[in-house]
């Protein structure tokens, strides 16, 4: 076990854009929905969890205009669902990382206050679930078709799986990436477990498969176009 | 032990560096002998027999 502090926040990624710089605090929380169930008859009051869960993300930091920071990620998106993905241990291959589907920015505030610079503040209400996964490409620049290190889990598993791409930036001539997460039982020969949409720029992408995930699992990646280059990261989390 | 030749994979099998040892419908020639069990059981590969026997009934039903 180990403990973590606010240097070893790896990123904050909303739909593409790369929020740490410009963040200052991150939380998120999870809650059990209960219902009272105190009957006649009880001394002390009775809460039965119901089964559903809901999750939460607030993020404080600094207002920034730049094309692409926090402000063109944010304004004038509170009812749009995004994909956001952050790490509290570092931004390494293996390490953990949290994705959410069908983030909703409920509340984007701007604050101006004498002898500070202007903050911006967000929160998030999660329309779906949060998956605790980890990294299988660390965020990071590739110029060239290439496969991650595989992560082995020492069992399969039979309930799906969850893959996040964020692509933060976008260089080359008509560059083109193909993004895949495989999976093999044997560390040995692999087939695919699920494909991302291929990203030509900018972009985010939560992708779900069924069924048996094995033992071993490994990000790829193929690029294409003249000269391409992107900075992306690939998570992954079993269901 | 079974052979890959023996097999037609469902989908497309790779080594761990992604190079493509069948893309789906091909025989799995290059797929170690090791792994044929699992891609087995998991329906990602299959005999050929089968292959070939779903093809034939798959032609008398369209005739």
């Amino acid at each position: 076990m180990a403990k973590y502090g606010a240097k070893d926040v790896g990123f904050f990624l909303v739909d593409g854009y790369n929020l740490i710089g410009v963040s200052t605090s991150l939380a998120d929380s999870t809650s059990a929905e209960m219902e009272e169930t105190t009957g006649l008859g009880d001394s002390w009051a009775e809460q039965t969890a119901t089964g559903v869960r809901s999750a939460e993300l607030t993020a404080d930091g600094f207002y920034d205009d730049a094309s692409d920071s926090v402000n063109a990620a944010l304004s004038g998106n509170e009812a749009t669902s995004r994909v956001v993905c952050y790490a509290y241990e570092s931004n390494t291959i293996h390490k953990a990382m949290v994705g959410h589907e069908g983030t909703f920015g409920g509340t984007y505030t701007r604050t101006a206050t004498r002898d500070e610079l202007t903050k911006a503040s967000a929160s998030w209400t999660v329309s779906g679930q949060k998956d605790n996964g980890m990294i299988m490409h660390a965020l990071g620049s590739e110029t060239a078709t290439g496969t991650g290190g595989a992560a082995n889990n020492d069992a399969s598993t039979s309930s799906g799986a969850v893959g996040y791409l964020q692509v933060t930036v976008k260089a080359g001539t008509s560059p083109t990436l193909d993004a895949k997460l495989r999976h093999s039982a044997d560390n040995s020969t692999y087939a695919d477990l699920l494909s991302f949409t291929q990203a030509t720029d900018v972009t985010a992408e939560r992708v779900t498969a069924s069924g048996t995930v094995n033992q071993y699992v490994l990000a790829s990646w193929t690029h294409g176009g003249t000269s391409p280059e992107f900075t992306f990261m690939v998570g992954f989390a079993r269901g | 032990m079974p052979k890959g030749k023996d097999y037609i994979a469902t989908t497309r099998l790779t080594n761990r560096e992604g190079d493509v040892l069948a893309a789906e419908g091909q025989t799995c020639g290059q797929v170690p002998d090791k792994s044929i069990g699992w891609l087995s059981k998991q329906k990602l590969i299959i005999p050929k027999s089968e292959a070939t026997g779903g093809r034939s009934r798959a032609r008398r039903g369209g005739d």
